[in-house]
């Protein structure tokens, strides 16, 4: 059985009631009309700007071989593989570019190894086996006055 | 203000007249908040949608786009993080008060005829939301999202018999790949949110017309 309350002596409470819903809606649209910039395409410009960080100078950069550098920056912590060819430097990031496992310098094959699914990158960090669709990622540097920086995004 | 404009679009669209009945239909003399918690879920619902459609403006739905898309959502959009937020935490907590509406009412015994069918309307909105928390899970193609559905879509694979067919039509593929982002994507943003609509109607459309059960 369906016991009902008819709104007598309840005039007050039905207009509170209804004043509240159009409040909510008044606030609905106010909030509506300032989540408008959202879909504006202007970029608040705090994504990842590149930095250069200083790592050490540049007589500890590797003669030939790769030398693995780790240091943090804006309390994240960096992971850069420094790679010696034939006599130029370049930067590799570790990240694995199938599905970003972290690649580890296996000195003995001369290769990036990827402990996920077996991805293997040359010296330069051209893939050489497993799924890895493109080369690793070479970062920028710079060497100024005998100091070296590499390039990161935070 | 807000008086005038209701009774500008009352006067366009004439629809407070046919709705008399139910804004000013009898309800049960012993209701308490607990009555609330199913609006509460669809206050959540709604804004998973608005927000939803929200993301869907900047999201790329590929595999090598997804993760990058994200994080341009959550850096450069104009509040876009908090857009992410929202539709994150009110998905979360719309499970939170789907649970409490089902306690509710079974609590009051309001799952008994002739609301059966309601029942039922309810129970697949929340295998809806599930779908559609599992789904979603997986299109920030980060690590987490991707190892979480190789682990639950893995699952499928306990299946008798049918086990590793489930898979491969959960993955679309062998393993968990592209084409597993975009089966999902479709589902979080095109078929899970249609047939919640129609549920949900029908769940609502009860509600009317049966009128709320009259408690203890
Ligand atoms: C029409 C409704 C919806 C649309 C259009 C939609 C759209 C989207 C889009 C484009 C994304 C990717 C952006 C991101 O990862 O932040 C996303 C993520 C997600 N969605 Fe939805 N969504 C809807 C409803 C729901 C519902 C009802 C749930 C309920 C449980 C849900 C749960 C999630 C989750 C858990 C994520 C991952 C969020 C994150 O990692 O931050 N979505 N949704
Ligand atoms: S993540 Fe490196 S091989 Fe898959």
């Amino acid at each position: 059985m369906l016991r009902t309350q008819r709104n007598k002596g309840h005039e007050g409470r039905r207009d509170f009631l209804s004043a509240l819903v159009k409040a909510s809606l008044a606030v609905l649209g106010l909030g509506g009309l300032a989540g408008l910039p959202y879909f504006y395409p202007f970029s608040t410009g705090k994504e990842g700007a590149l930095e250069f960080v200083r790592v050490f100078d540049e007589y500890s950069l590797p003669r030939r071989g790769v030398k693995k550098v780790d240091f943090t920056f804006r309390d994240q912590s960096f992971r850069v593989y420094l790679s010696n060819a034939n006599g130029k430097i370049i930067a590799l990031s570790p990240t694995c570019t199938h599905l970003g496992c972290q690649v580890r310098w296996n000195p003995f094959k001369n290769e990036f190894d990827c402990p996920c699914h077996g991805s293997a990158f040359d010296i330069t960090g051209k893939v050489i086996g497993g799924p890895a669709p493109r080369p690793l990622t070479r970062l920028p540097y710079k060497i100024v006055n005998g100091d070296f920086y590499i390039g990161v995004r935070t | 203000m807000i008086d005038l404009i209701v009774r500008v679009l009352d006067r366009l669209f004439r629809l407070r007249e046919p709705h008399k009945g139910f804004l000013s239909r009898s309800v049960p003399v012993k209701l308490n908040f607990s009555y609330c918690f199913g609006g509460m879920a669809f206050v959540c619902f709604m804004t998973s949608v608005v927000t939803g459609l929200m993301l869907s403006v900047y999201y790329v739905p590929s595999a090598t786009d997804a993760y990058k898309s994200v994080l341009e959502i959550n850096n450069a959009v104009w509040g876009g993080w908090l857009i992410r937020s929202l539709h994150k935490w009110s998905a979360t907590i719309l499970i939170i008060f789907i649970v409490f509406h089902t306690v509710r009412v079974f609590v009051y015994k309001a799952y008994r005829p002739p609301r059966e069918l309601n029942w039922i309307a309810g129970s697949l909105t929340l295998v809806l939301v599930l779908a559609s928390g599992f789904t979603g899970y997986l299109l920030p193609w980060d690590q987490k999202a991707y190892w979480a559905t190789v682990v639950g879509t893995s699952m499928g694979g306990t299946v008798p018999g049918i086990g590793p067919f489930v898979v491969m039509l959960l993955r679309g593929g062998a393993e968990v790949q592209g084409a597993t982002l975009i089966r999902f994507y479709s589902l979080h943003v095109l078929w899970i949110p249609v047939f919640m609509f129609m549920v949900l109607w029908a769940h609502f459309h009860m509600v009317k017309r049966q009128g709320i059960s009259g408690g203890l």
